[in-house]
């Protein structure tokens, strides 16, 4: 949806949002599965503004693309401040005794991330995937100091299957016994509930809008287009926001042109 | 439109048809030049003024106020860092109908995208370019360079938005379209770049080939360039040990007929190592056949040198060892001809091994130790490799106080990665009976790698010197899990069963060994093994019986 758009009905789903904030519900991950156009994103940037100046987050969007775990690590600690990330620097230092990195070599990747990058390399998967485990327990550590983090993945269909399976393995494990860490991940595709984490996660469906909330959308931007048509078009796409939203800023249009 | 907007909805075939409907509305009612720019701006994956100038530069005057009036529209969305972007639902219908109804205007928009995404990694590369040898003449410690080029770096990443892998995949994603021949070129050379990241996660190639797939998926991008995205996505499924997975891709790729023997040779060669990871040696064995003439006919040295030096490999495996030699032997002048220091160090091991194999210790010795000096001049990690060989080979030649010596060599001269060389020591000391350091291996090995199966191996070997047979099986069994054709576990679990006096069990699992085994030399450890037990306990019922099939085995040449 436009950045600019009047907000459509979410209430719902931005009230459980706000309980998981408040601790009013056990549940600490929620996972966001929408088609296209749905409207999921814009839900998540009113969660973003809900944390704004109250709590730590952390906003990703997967779209993007070549997102990889030493990039997704070092956009987070970034974003947060590498000061409150004692243990993971320290392991980090730890698996990169040895290595030196040549930033000329090496512009715009950031010195962080190719240290992740060096400290999750080895020859081995098996290595690998033991030094990724240690990397995302001191990453949780650090976490841990906080008294509420909130961590917000979009298009998770995008997501690398690497790190996809990091996401749905090792990090949201750990997400589930760090108690002050709240996770919301969206997309058409979403991680498939694990038994460790099941417990704490909520799944929730974006299903379509109902069309009274759309002619009260036009009323307010001021679109004149009959009621009846509106619950047409909304039938039609079955309350999926973006094309109703797209005929309705026709209508916009054509009525300012005429 | 309007008018008929709900009977032609209803009308519609299916969600795609009716999306378009609307889609199509909402752009028709745009004011002309806000209608070129959105179609424009559907050609790359996220725009700001500057990109939709490049695209519309006879609307450059007004490309604000456009963008202003575009960001408002509903299939409009924010792309942090970037701008805008359209939405991924909205922009597949857009770019459909484009290319269907205006392929040279579409053709003609990816040329113009493809120039500035160019000009952007140029234009990032030169003001770095001038700002490091500006510091280098500036500073002289290294230290303080690296420094100031950080800080630099940090208060410039915009101007150096040029290195954002992004830029590139974007840059060859038009290119394709603008020019399907060099954008084919690009998909190979850019995958060349990227196949050999850090982290081995391969998440920029996998972007890289995401972003092409789009094209191929809908029709827009054929033949050499589709061909060499093909060739990637097996790449990374074998690097990431989808070898099932990475084979059926690189079979699919063979389907196709292709003049491009750089990406014949280079394909058959990956879906040849594919073959060995699966121990299917005779197909291994054929791919490579297939790569090698292709290799030499476009000149490309290393890779005529590789497929030989494979090709060795699969004789290597299968004990022709003369052949094996001869291939070698082959392909030692190609890697020195090039200068190639690893190719020649690791044919130079693989010939010790060959000599080794035939008892010419001596040979084997002065080959390995040749390889050191070469190695120091590649990487620690190299040189331990090489330290490591040698203390296999004396293994080999039972002097297992010097194949200690120089694994505990290896080790402390690379303290990376090391786990498989504490298994090898730890087998040295099985050998010797040595419980107590065996067991200290074990658990260091256990901490670095936890679920090796050369480690299970190894933990039923020590269970097997204790005499706690069943424990040995359990572990036995968990290599088998992950390796199904292990034939060291079968024979693990064999002598466990012996020794517990379950001869008939026995004798199954050694012959269920014998049908996992490639070749001769392979169960020379397992005979010895036997005829240990045999000195030791005379009056055990059933060694002679084992002794003697696995002495009379022979190979299956089929």
């Amino acid at each position: 949806m436009s950045h600019h758009s009047n907000r459509l009905d979410r209430d719902e789903e931005l009230e459980f949002f706000e309980k998981m904030l408040s601790g009013g519900i056990s549940d600490r991950i929620l996972l966001i599965h929408a088609d296209g156009g749905m409207g999921k994103s814009h839900l998540l940037r009113e969660f973003v503004q809900e944390c704004q100046n109250k709590i730590i987050h952390v906003a990703m969007d997967f779209k993007s693309g070549g997102i990889s775990i030493p990039e997704l690590l070092s956009r987070l600690c970034d974003a947060i401040g590498w000061e409150h990330f004692d243990n993971l620097s320290t392991l980090i230092q730890q698996f990169n005794t040895g290595t030196t990195i040549n930033i000329s070599e090496n512009i715009l990747l950031g010195q962080n991330k190719i240290a992740i990058e060096q400290a999750l390399n080895a020859p081995d998967e098996e290595t690998r995937e033991k030094q990724r485990v240690a990397i995302t327990d001191a990453l949780f550590h650090d976490l841990r100091a906080f008294p509420k983090a909130v961590l917000i993945f979009d298009t998770f269909n995008d997501c690398d299957p690497v790190v996809a399976k990091w996401i749905s393995g090792a990090f949201l494990t750990r997400a589930c016994h760090a108690k002050n860490i709240i996770v919301v991940i969206a997309g058409r595709i979403i991680p498939e509930p694990a038994l460790d984490w099941h417990g704490i996660c909520h799944e929730l469906v974006l299903h379509g809008i109902e069309s009274k909330h759309f002619e009260e959308y036009a009323k307010s931007k001021g679109i004149k287009v009959h009621p009846e048509r509106i619950r047409g078009i909304c039938d039609a796409f079955n309350g999926r926001p973006l094309p109703i939203l797209n005929q309705l800023e026709a209508y916009n249009l054509q009525e300012r042109h005429s | 439109m309007s008018d008929d907007l709900l009977k032609n909805l209803s009308e519609a075939a299916n969600d795609d048809e009716r999306e378009w409907l609307v889609t199509k509305d909402l752009l028709d009612s745009l004011p002309e030049n806000l209608q070129r720019v959105a179609y424009a701006a559907s050609i790359p994956h996220w725009f700001d003024s500057k990109v939709l100038s490049a695209l519309c530069p006879d609307l450059t005057e007004q490309i604000e106020n456009l963008l202003e009036q575009l960001s408002h529209l509903p299939f409009v969305e924010s792309f942090k860092d970037r701008g805008f972007n359209i939405h991924e639902k909205t922009r597949k219908l857009i770019l459909d109908h484009f290319w269907v109804e205006d392929q040279d205007k579409y053709i003609a928009v990816s040329k113009a995208a493809e120039n500035y995404f160019d000009n952007a990694i140029k234009a990032s590369s030169e003001i770095a370019n001038n700002q490091i040898k500006k510091l280098k003449d500036e500073i002289k410690e290294e230290d303080i360079l690296q420094q100031k080029i950080q800080e630099w770096i940090d208060n410039n990443r915009k101007a150096l938005q040029g290195f954002d892998p992004q830029y590139q995949i974007e840059r060859i994603y038009h290119l394709v379209i603008a020019d399907p021949e060099q954008g084919a070129d690009a998909i190979w050379q850019q995958g060349v770049e990227w196949h050999d990241e850090f982290d081995y996660t391969y998440a920029t190639l996998t972007s890289f080939i995401k972003a092409i797939h789009e094209h191929i998926d809908n029709g827009r991008v054929k033949d050499r360039a589709k061909y060499w995205v093909l060739y990637w996505e097996g790449v990374v499924a074998s690097k990431q040990y989808q070898y099932l997975n990475a084979k059926k891709i690189f079979n699919h790729l063979m389907s196709f007929v292709s003049k491009d023997n750089r990406l014949w040779a280079m394909a058959n060669e990956d879906l040849g190592d594919v073959h060995n990871q699966l121990s299917e040696l005779p197909e291994a064995r054929a791919r490579y056949e297939e790569a090698l003439p292709l290799y030499r006919a476009i000149g490309e040295k290393i890779g005529e040198a590789n497929c030989i030096k494979a090709l060795g490999d699969v004789h290597n495996q299968l004990s022709e060892l003369p052949e094996a030699r001869a291939r070698y032997e082959e392909a030692l002048p190609l890697y020195r001809a090039i200068g190639e220091k690893i190719g020649e160090m690791y044919t130079i091991l693989n010939l010790a091994d060959v000599a080794s194999k035939e008892k010419k210790f001596d040979l084997a010795i002065q080959l390995a130790e040749s390889t050191i000096e070469t190695a120091k001049k590649i990487s620690p990690s190299n040189v331990a490799s090489a330290f490591n060989n040698l203390a296999n080979i004396y293994e080999k030649k039972k002097d297992y106080p010097k194949a200690i010596e120089f694994y505990t060599k290896a080790m402390e001269i690379f303290t990376g990665s090391q786990a498989y060389m504490i298994r090898n020591r730890a087998n040295v000391y099985l050998k010797m009976a040595d419980a107590e350091n065996a067991e200290k291996d074990i658990v260091r090995a256990e901490q670095i790698q936890p679920n090796n199966p050369f480690l299970f191996l190894r933990k039923g070997e020590l269970a097997n010197l204790k005499g706690n047979f069943e424990e040995a099986i359990i572990f036995f069994m968990k290599a088998i899990d992950i390796i199904p054709r292990f034939s060291g576990a079968f024979f693990g679990i064999g002598m466990s069963n012996l020794r517990a006096g379950k001869i008939q069990e026995a004798k199954i699992s050694y012959q269920q060994g014998l049908s996992f085994t490639d070749a001769v030399d392979e169960l020379e450890d397992t005979i010895e093994e036997l005829e240990k037990l045999k000195s030791r306990q005379p009056s055990l019922l059933g060694v002679d019986d084992i002794l003697e099939m696995l002495k009379t085995w022979k190979p299956d040449k089929k």
